[in-house]
């Protein structure tokens, strides 16, 4: 609106001259670029982090997918620094941990179950289930274990532990699978849980469990995934890394020396195979707590075929490697060849997941390749990630930001996949 | 105690966050509310969108899960906040909204 002109020329001496009908005149204007900028910069902002904000609201909340990755990222600090726990996140479920036995064809099984107090929610109507096999020993009160099991319950899934009688004294029994299909079908059947939802999770000496139940067809075609930490894939290589204290990687051989605790569980796996006093005298000489090491005298009684034993656990014959298995085969082949997921493999139906430690002083990571390579021979479902952060299947302390980042990431695509079925 | 500090300490959360969200939205400026008739004032988007955080979240914990629900909070929020300035008087004037409020 403009105003009227004023009358040009010197003003009236007519003191009643009345401007009261123009309009006043207009006010200067403040410069309008820079506020116009501010607001404008400032507008933007906010649309493009609430946009970023709706996004990840969205796709963590109505998709399957978003809610495994956000599970997923909640679990990571959990998982890299074990001392944390996840009680401390909004949202996290209220759990309660549920100790029963069961029993299978070996005896008693020990389970502890974490699970979420309240209902499933209707989305996505059924809760999932992990069913952790902790490996050889009596591994219910180690904390970075009782920490996951607690995490992944607070996320909403239900967690199972599982260990026997077997497991708890460092032995390995290809029977002790039932036990893990009696805690699995516990599993599927507990309220909540949704029966097609139920993983496996094997650690160390629990992973080959994992496969010979995921292979009994009394639930294989239930079996959502099996997941394997720090497992070996077959026992005749496993043996033969540990008596030539070496292992082959890209054609070369490369030292490795194994810790205590394999070298008993494979001289309490052998003792059956042998004469009783043989399998007596190995197991004692190769208890990982209370080692009686086998003097010279003692190695010269035992048998040829344990002797071709002791030789290849204590690595003193690292050249005669070959020769000493060939002579222990007649005697422990079955047992051995039952004890590995090599020899099962086609009749798994579940995808597979491997994760080991490239510095593993247990098993070492060949086994974890060897199995990955059988895997895309036979174009199974898999993945496979090698760590660097862990000793064995526990995180090891002093990590700097560069490892916790790069393995961060890999163990991230694999909490994904573990996740997205009960998600 | 435990379950009710949760409860207190998650609802806490969501309030303070729908208002930061709704003072968010407000700043935004975005359609339908793009004229300054519609839009809600800084403080009305603030407290629209505490409560919108608050009801989205529980809403959210009873379909989606505790874990899930500070994200359906935050949809909620923005989706509350931008649209009922418009939506609102629509809402008003139909008549057995009228109706009830005239009783």
């Amino acid at each position: 609106m403009t105003s009227p002109a004023r009358p040009s020329g010197p003003s009236s001496a007519d003191d009643s001259h009345d401007d009261s009908h123009l309009a006043p005149p207009a006010e200067p204007r403040a410069p309008a670029r820079a506020l116009t900028s501010k607001t404008t910069i400032g507008t933007h902002a906010a649309r493009v982090f609430l946009a970023l904000a709706l996004a990840v609201a969205l796709l963590t909340s109505l998709l399957p997918g978003g809610r495994a990755a956000a599970r997923g990222a909640l679990l990571l600090p959990p998982i890299l620094f074990p001392d944390t726990p996840f009680v401390g996140v909004p949202g996290a479920e209220d759990i309660r941990h549920t100790q029963l036995t069961i029993t299978s064809a070996t005896g008693p099984v020990y389970l502890d179950i974490y699970a979420p107090t309240t209902p499933p929610p209707p989305i996505p109507g059924a809760r999932g289930g992990l069913l952790f096999i902790p490996g050889m020993g009596d591994n219910r009160g180690i904390p970075q274990l009782i920490n996951l099991s607690e995490s992944v319950a607070r996320s909403g899934e239900v967690v199972m532990e599982m260990t026997t009688d077997a497991l708890i004294d460092y032995d390995l029994i290809a029977a002790d699978s039932d036990a893990v299909v009696q805690a699995f079908d516990r599993l599927a059947h507990w309220p909540g849980v949704g029966a097609d939802r139920v993983g496996i999770v094997g650690f160390s000496g629990g992973g080959p469990l994992a496969c010979l139940a995921a292979a009994d067809p009394r639930i294989r075609d239930q079996v959502a995934f099996i997941t394997m930490f720090g497992s070996y894939f077959d026992v005749r290589a496993y043996l033969t890394d540990i008596g030539r204290r070496a292992l082959e990687a890209n054609g070369k051989l490369v030292p490795w020396h194994p810790t205590a605790v394999p070298l008993d569980v494979l001289a309490n796996v052998l003792a059956p195979a042998l004469p009783f006093s043989d399998g007596i005298r190995l197991e004692a000489g190769f208890a990982w707590d209370n080692p009686n090491p086998l003097t010279p005298d003692e190695v010269a009684l035992l048998s040829p075929e344990g002797q071709a034993a002791y030789h290849l656990l204590q690595g003193d014959q690292p050249a005669n490697v070959a020769a000493n298995i060939a002579t222990l085969l007649p005697y422990a082949g079955d047992l051995l060849a039952a004890l590995s997921p090599s020899s099962i493999l086609e009749k798994i139906k579940a995808p597979i997941y491997i994760l080991h430690d490239h510095g593993d002083s247990s098993i070492p990571y060949t086994e974890a390749e060897d199995f990955a390579a059988a895997l895309t021979r036979l174009h199974h479902p898999h993945d496979f990630v090698i760590f660097t952060i862990f000793d064995h299947t526990q995180v090891r302390s002093g990590l700097t930001l560069g490892e916790l980042a790069d393995n961060g990431g890999r163990l991230g695509r694999i909490l994904y996949d573990i996740l997205k079925v009960g998600s | 105690m435990s379950t009710l500090l949760s409860i207190l300490a998650l609802s806490f959360v969501w309030l303070v966050g729908g208002a930061l969200l709704g003072l968010l939205v407000r700043a935004a400026r975005l359609f339908p509310s793009r004229s300054a008739g519609t839009r809600y004032s800084m403080r009305r988007a603030a407290s629209v969108g505490a409560l919108a955080a608050l009801v989205g979240g529980w809403l959210g914990a009873l379909i989606f899960g505790r874990p899930f629900a500070s994200a359906a909070a935050v949809w909620v929020c923005a989706l509350v906040v931008e649209l009922a300035p418009v939506l609102g008087p629509r809402l008003r004037g139909l008549p057995f909204v009228q109706r009830w409020t005239a009783r």
